[in-house]
């Protein structure tokens, strides 16, 4: 895993960021949500390159869950996604839709697996919705994201699947 | 005009007051009985000889099996492990494991099955059913008044008497040829697959064996019967049976539905119930003896298997003893347990009502009159200004 992780960040660095480098520009999104389905939040940031209307980003993503069983100690630390998307604007600007992957790591001690097992995760955003507040802030709200986590990979596996809904405040400097 | 809104004015004072009259509740409530890990902690001690939990197991008799088997598939080692770690016991080898855990499961899974506690719809249908409340040894619907007592009592009796008599049939079916001893390869045959629902992951497929699976439901009704029934003061007698289904209802009666279902005395961590906990451990060593000689007595003669089957019948009745005559008209012979349970019985929990219109439903329907009211005035003042 962190083998093809090490090839990802090169080919970005040695392809994304000079092509990307004539008229695209930085920005950098700050997310929270919800999810109903597997009870949980999220807190998560995006900053990456983007052209007119196609862009690369790095993702972190803090995942707590939301336990029903454990009356007494039921907010559990959950995961940490850390990974890579790509993303395309469209519609004027005024929707935007992001795809990303990465690595997904327990924080705590389940029943059966410690803190720190890794895996991967897989999360598709089809369609979010983009308000300009000013030249360099624009609100966004996802009113459905899909997010597939497997922190643990070996034994019983241990995997999320989230509905996700959030907002979004993106900054992209001028 | 004025007449017409002191009519309105009425009538929203009349369905506010309605909305604040106060009403009868009827609502669903999910219990459980001793909550986990109290039954597996009661079945690890009546594993052993006692409390200490040194040497053999009491359950399987030494020369059943050939060799020692054990579930070394990773689902079921990880299942283990987690259910070690919840009462804080490992294992001294992988058959003692295997037995043990085989239990474990057994016993939790009359109150969970397959899936969450907090899976409402499910957990309704099991703890709510009409028929089946025998195996938390708690009243069925029908079972009205002091007989109804014994009507319970004699059901729990019958309940774990099956379960131990299917128990052994499978366990038979796990031998090669009659007489023969278990090999690993004739486990298979009475191998099962049961739902095992943990946090996070979900239902969880695992193998157990099917005898001693059963047996750990039949030592959690013979459990449930000490946290689910008044008994008398030195725990040897029934004197009431408890009562789930109809206690979170509308129509319970304790004089005619026995006592409510009681989440104290579900509580073995309170040490004012370690009286009834240890009676439940003694008694399921009882049960655990007596299998075990039914066991050992499968290759013996008739009349030595008989006497094995008696003696199970009359372990089985020993610790389920009904005692008539303290009832709810003498307050249960004042026996402390009443009062014990009394303190969390199990009642009606949300405020909707079958008699009456929900309070917020009431106001509602107040607040839209008047919106109407004003509506309807304001389109006539228009009307005649044109």
């Amino acid at each position: 895993m962190l083998y093809l992780y090490r090839i990802a960040i090169a080919a970005y660095l040695t392809l994304g960021i000079p092509a990307l480098s004539s008229a695209s520009s930085l920005f950098i999104n700050t997310q929270s949500g919800l999810s109903f389905n597997s009870v949980s939040a999220n807190l998560g940031v995006e900053a990456g390159i983007r052209k007119p209307s196609y862009g690369l980003f790095f993702k972190a993503d803090w995942n707590p869950w939301f336990s029903p069983q454990a009356v007494q100690d039921a907010l559990k630390p959950g995961i940490m996604n850390l990974g890579i998307g790509v993303e395309h604007l469209y519609f004027n600007d005024r929707c935007r839709f992001t795809a990303s992957v990465g690595s997904s790591t327990l924080l705590f001690d389940t029943a059966l697996d410690e803190a720190w097992t890794t895996g991967f995760f897989i999360e598709v955003s089809p369609v979010s919705l983009r308000w300009p507040l000013t030249e360099e802030l624009t609100l966004q709200v996802e009113p459905t994201s899909i997010s597939l986590a497997m922190p643990v990979l070996s034994g019983i596996p241990l995997i999320s699947f989230q509905y996700r809904h959030g907002i979004s405040l993106e900054w992209k400097p001028q | 005009m004025k007449r017409a809104r002191s009519k309105l004015s009425l009538a929203l004072g009349v369905c506010i007051a309605a909305a604040l009259t106060p009403s009868n509740a009827a609502a669903f409530k999910i219990g459980s009985a001793f909550t986990d890990p109290c039954h597996e902690q009661i079945t690890l001690r009546g594993f052993f000889q006692d409390d200490s939990l040194e040497g053999e197991q009491i359950l399987v008799p030494s020369n059943i099996f050939e060799g020692k088997a054990a579930n070394q598939s990773a689902t079921w080692l990880q299942i283990a492990q987690y259910l070690e770690s919840e009462v804080d016991y490992t294992f001294r080898s992988d058959f003692e494991r295997f037995l043990g855990i085989t239990l474990f499961i057994g016993t939790r899974y009359p109150d969970q099955a397959n899936f969450a506690i907090m899976d409402i719809n499910s957990l309704r249908d099991l703890h709510l059913a009409v028929e089946g409340q025998e195996g938390h040894a708690l009243r069925a619907i029908d079972y009205d008044f002091e007989f109804g007592n014994e009507q319970a009592v004699l059901s729990l009796r019958d309940y774990i008497r099956e379960l131990v008599d299917e128990a052994y049939e499978s366990f038979e079916g796990s031998r090669p040829e009659s007489g023969a001893a278990i090999t690993k390869t004739s486990l298979k045959n009475q191998t099962v697959k049961v739902g095992f629902w943990l946090d996070f992951y979900g239902t969880i497929d695992v193998e157990v064996w099917r005898p001693l699976f059963l047996l750990g439901k039949a030592a959690h009704a013979l459990q449930d019967s000490f946290a689910h029934t008044y008994r008398s003061e030195d725990t040897k007698n029934i004197y009431a049976v408890g009562n789930f289904v109809e206690a979170i209802s509308t129509d319970y009666a304790e004089s005619r539905d026995g006592p409510r279902h009681s989440d104290q005395t579900d509580d073995c961590q309170d040490p004012r119930v370690k009286p009834l906990v240890d009676a439940a451990i003694n008694a399921t060593r009882a049960l655990f003896f007596a299998f075990r000689d039914y066991l050992a007595a499968s290759n013996a003669d008739e009349a030595t298997r008989l006497a094995a089957s008696a003696n199970l019948d009359r372990v089985i009745a020993e610790q389920t003893a009904y005692q008539s005559g303290c009832g709810f008209e003498n307050n249960y012979c004042e026996t402390p347990w009443a009062e014990l349970a009394k303190e969390a019985e199990t009642v009606p929990l949300l405020g909707c009502t079958n008699a009456s219109p929900a309070p917020w439903f009431m106001t509602l329907a107040g607040l839209l009159c008047l919106q109407w009211y004003r509506r309807r005035r304001r389109s006539t003042d228009q009307e005649l200004i044109v």
